[in-house]
């Protein structure tokens, strides 16, 4: 259930936020706790995160590097990159407008946001707290089972720093049903978002009938190698991408694209050494019995194509730690993650982009073997085209998939632009 | 090599051959298979395994039940070609295995379905097949053993449902079932799971309760997929009901078998043979004596603990001219004297018996 007192405080707490708070006060209070956590010696963090090493399925070291990843993508600069971005041509966040002939209104976000979160990987409720905090919306967060404690942690330290601010937020535990949830959403401006494979955002959607929701189901990754590109120097970036969450993120890639026919033997030995070098450093941590079954099924299907076909060939690390398929003609098949990706060439970026659109789940992200800064103002022109055709909404060089900006149109999405509008001031 | 297989699967069960005979025998047919298969060959070699280090059956390399897609029987004459139903990925995808000589599984089929569903010894019975026939579906190797059981345990009043032209004769089998009602002996039903659906909709549909004879009994096969057709996807348990509202025919007479066109042996439901022995172990499916069947942990491909979710790992001796020993993709527990059956891998595809009539009806 839902504590009906917490989420009455919460209510009384954005009151307060909306008429007294700048979105630079909010800002200071959002950098200073992301700042915390992305210190790997910040007590609550190490605590956390030890907590956290028995119950997901990560290597440690792995689990250390994920918190750091999500955290330094939380800074003054990002997020006043997102609230610059998302809100192009209307007033910040929080701008008042006195005067109306019903009273006063604020440009914010709905009352109440109520975040489904998936448990294929951590921090998934980091974003959602800052666009909530940002948007003055009362944010429930309901984790997984697999990805528990983080949201908590992380708003505990929000209190320290500010007790109203965090009080807005409400982390509920993951056997709060969707039913639940819906009775507390009852008669509310509200906003579902709704993470996971198709079938259980499809599942727990018909029980949020009626409410505006977002939907972030099963999508799918991968790389595109340009013909020029050397593996050696890209390989190892390509392997953190695919090794990082045991490759059960929506951002992890499942193919390799070498283009212009380039020599896809060449990728595949690189991308084996890059992996094997990650296993040794990120030893692959068994997952539940129905995601092994699943990979079994890639390993099995990965080693009858290399007795089959002369032209395809699979590398395998020690005790199948990792699986590499080579082959030429054969149209990628996707792994189930978890270290197992398909090397396959093409002829051009038509061809590239053409089985691109032929893959079993849209497409979410597409590393490119070229360099730019994170800045997205420094990415070449022909991204846009990129992300049009294929339908991709994060292009980054590769190594960088795992590390999604801040501002990062998820499923097209703007994950606080679109929390925004004119509401009624609470008094 | 066939005679030792097929006096070793006509032997007594009630007196079974020992551990050391199941095991000198599958290392026999390892060998075997490792010379005059050359895709296994290169399997156990990339395995690093050769027929001199396996101590034990469970030493034989269990080839990737995918392995099947590949033609396996090169060197045989005129083989009989067994083609698997289809699967969600296409036709091509199909898997296919060749045996020079139908003896083998002619008498694995046999033998195993004598023990687990005519254990009563029922005598010739009407048998009803809710499923492919050797003229309908030449190369299905279910269409072969129906006809087998058709031909071996049925009266004159046996009946086919499917025809040459790929259609499914509906109407023919409600009117077949209310016929059997009327008489005195004993109905035999061999079906496809997902051709019992819409026998029982249409039962339903003009409300039709028959009662067949005491002692008939049902074998479906395949698990229950949504029909073109249009009929529910109905569950085990449900399924158990409505052959009992519907037909008239309990629980445990109703059998369901699982097999693969890679292996010529079968398992079923031991819940006929319970009600036979006596036995009191939850429902189970088991296999036939000249087969041996690990639950495996899909991460190390390791035998697991009873009552642990893993995947079925198969060594069947009736396979002496292919492959015996099999990875599959299956999902399941030890259960009673068997196994359950837990589903089917995610990556793996949707296939089976109810995909042919999928196959059918699309």
């Amino acid at each position: 259930m839902i504590d009906r007192v917490l989420l009455a405080n919460a209510h009384r707490s954005r009151h307060r936020i909306v008429n007294a708070y700048s979105t630079d006060d909010l800002l200071a209070i959002l950098t200073q706790a992301a700042a915390l956590w992305a210190d790997a010696t910040y007590e609550t963090r190490r605590r956390t995160a030890e907590a956290l090493y028995s119950v997901v399925p990560l290597a440690p070291v792995m689990l250390d590097h994920g918190l750091d990843l999500i955290f330094q993508a939380v800074t003054d600069e990002t997020m006043r990159n997102l609230t610059d971005r998302q809100t192009l041509g209307m007033p910040s966040p929080g701008a008042l407008r006195s005067g109306h002939a019903d009273g006063s209104e604020a440009f914010v976000g709905p009352n109440i946001i109520y975040h489904s979160l998936a448990g294929n990987v951590p921090g998934l409720s980091i974003p959602a707290v800052v666009c909530g905090v940002l948007a003055r919306s009362v944010t429930i967060v309901r984790d997984s089972r697999r990805q528990p404690l983080l949201t908590g942690a992380f708003v505990d330290t929000i209190a320290d720093i500010d007790p109203l601010v965090a009080a807005m937020i409400l982390p509920v535990r993951p056997d709060v049903s969707a039913d639940d949830a819906r009775a507390a959403l009852a008669e509310q401006d509200c906003t579902v978002e709704l993470h996971g494979s198709d079938a259980v955002v499809a599942e727990l959607s018909d029980a949020f009938s009626g409410i505006p929701t977002v939907q972030h189901g099963s999508r799918i990754s991968a790389v595109i190698a340009d013909g020029n590109a050397q593996p050696g120097d890209w390989a190892q970036r390509i392997a953190h991408d695919i090794a990082m969450y045991e490759g059960l993120g929506c951002l992890t890639p499942h193919t390799v694209f070498v283009e212009d026919r380039g020599d896809i033997d060449a990728w595949s030995s690189a991308l084996a050494e890059g992996l094997s070098a990650y296993e040794r450093s990120w030893p692959r941590r068994r997952q539940a019995v129905a995601l092994e079954a699943d990979r079994r099924a890639f390993l099995e299907r990965a080693e009858v194509s290399s007795l089959l076909e002369n032209a395809s060939l699979a590398l395998g690390g020690s005790d199948d730690a990792w699986c590499i398929v080579t082959s030429a003609e054969t149209a990628p098949s996707t792994g189930p993650g978890m270290r197992c990706i398909t090397v396959t060439s093409t002829a051009d970026r038509e061809h590239t982009v053409r089985a691109i659109r032929t893959m079993p789940y849209p497409i979410a992200g597409l590393g490119l073997t070229l360099d730019w800064a994170d800045d997205t103002a420094a990415a070449p022109s022909h991204i846009d085209a990129l992300k049009a055709a294929t339908g991709a909404t994060l292009v980054c060089p590769a190594g960088r998939m795992q590390a999604p900006p801040l501002a990062w149109e998820q499923d097209g999405g703007r994950r606080l632009g679109d929390l925004l509008d004119w509401r009624p001031a609470p008094s | 090599m066939q005679d030792r297989i097929i006096e070793f699967i006509r032997a007594n069960p009630a007196a079974p051959p020992s551990e050391d005979d199941f095991t000198a025998l599958a290392l026999d047919v390892f060998a075997r298979q490792y010379e005059t298969v050359p895709l296994y060959r290169r399997l156990c070699e990339a395995r690093g395994v050769r027929p001199g280090q396996a101590s034990d059956w469970h030493a034989v390399p269990a080839a990737p039940a995918d392995i099947f897609k590949a033609d396996l029987g090169d060197g045989l004459t005129d083989p009989h070609i067994f083609l698997s139903s289809g699967t969600t990925q296409g036709p091509q995808r199909r898997s296919r295995h060749a045996i020079a000589s139908l003896d083998t599984y002619r008498a694995s089929a046999l033998e195993q379905f004598e023990r687990m569903v005519l254990p009563d010894s029922p005598g010739r019975m009407s048998v009803l097949v809710l499923g492919p026939t050797r003229t309908s579906h030449p190369h299905s190797s279910l269409a072969q053993m129906f006809e087998w059981c058709l031909s071996e345990y049925g009266n004159d009043l046996g009946a086919t449902t499917f025809d040459d032209n790929g259609g499914f004769d509906l109407a023919g089998a409600v009117d077949w079932l209310r016929s059997a009602a009327s008489a005195t002996q004993p109905a035999l039903i061999l079906s496809v799971s997902s051709a019992l659906s819409p026998v029982i909709d249409e039962l339903r549909k003009r409300s039709l309760e028959l009662r067949l004879p005491a002692d008939s009994r049902i074998v479906d096969t395949g698990g229950n997929k949504p029909s073109a057709a249009g009929s529910r996807v109905m569950s085990a348990k449900g399924l158990l009901k409505a052959c009992w509202r519907y037909l008239h025919v309990p629980s445990y007479l109703c059998v369901n078998e699982y097999g693969m066109t890679e292996m010529l042996s079968q398992f079923y439901d031991d819940a006929l043979l319970s009600r036979w022995d006596g036995s009191l172990l939850p429902r189970a499916k088991i296999g036939p004596h000249w087969t041996r069947t690990v639950v495996v942990n899909p991460t190390t491909l390791e035998p697991i603990p009873d009552g642990n979710v893993g995947l079925l790992r198969h060594l069947d001796l009736a396979n002496w001219e292919s492959i015996s020993a099999i990875q599959t993709l299956d999902l399941a527990e030890t259960c009673g004297r068997g196994f359950a059956l837990k589903g089917r891998a995610g990556g793996a595809e949707t296939r089976g018996c109810s995909q042919l009539l999928e196959t059918i009806l699309d």
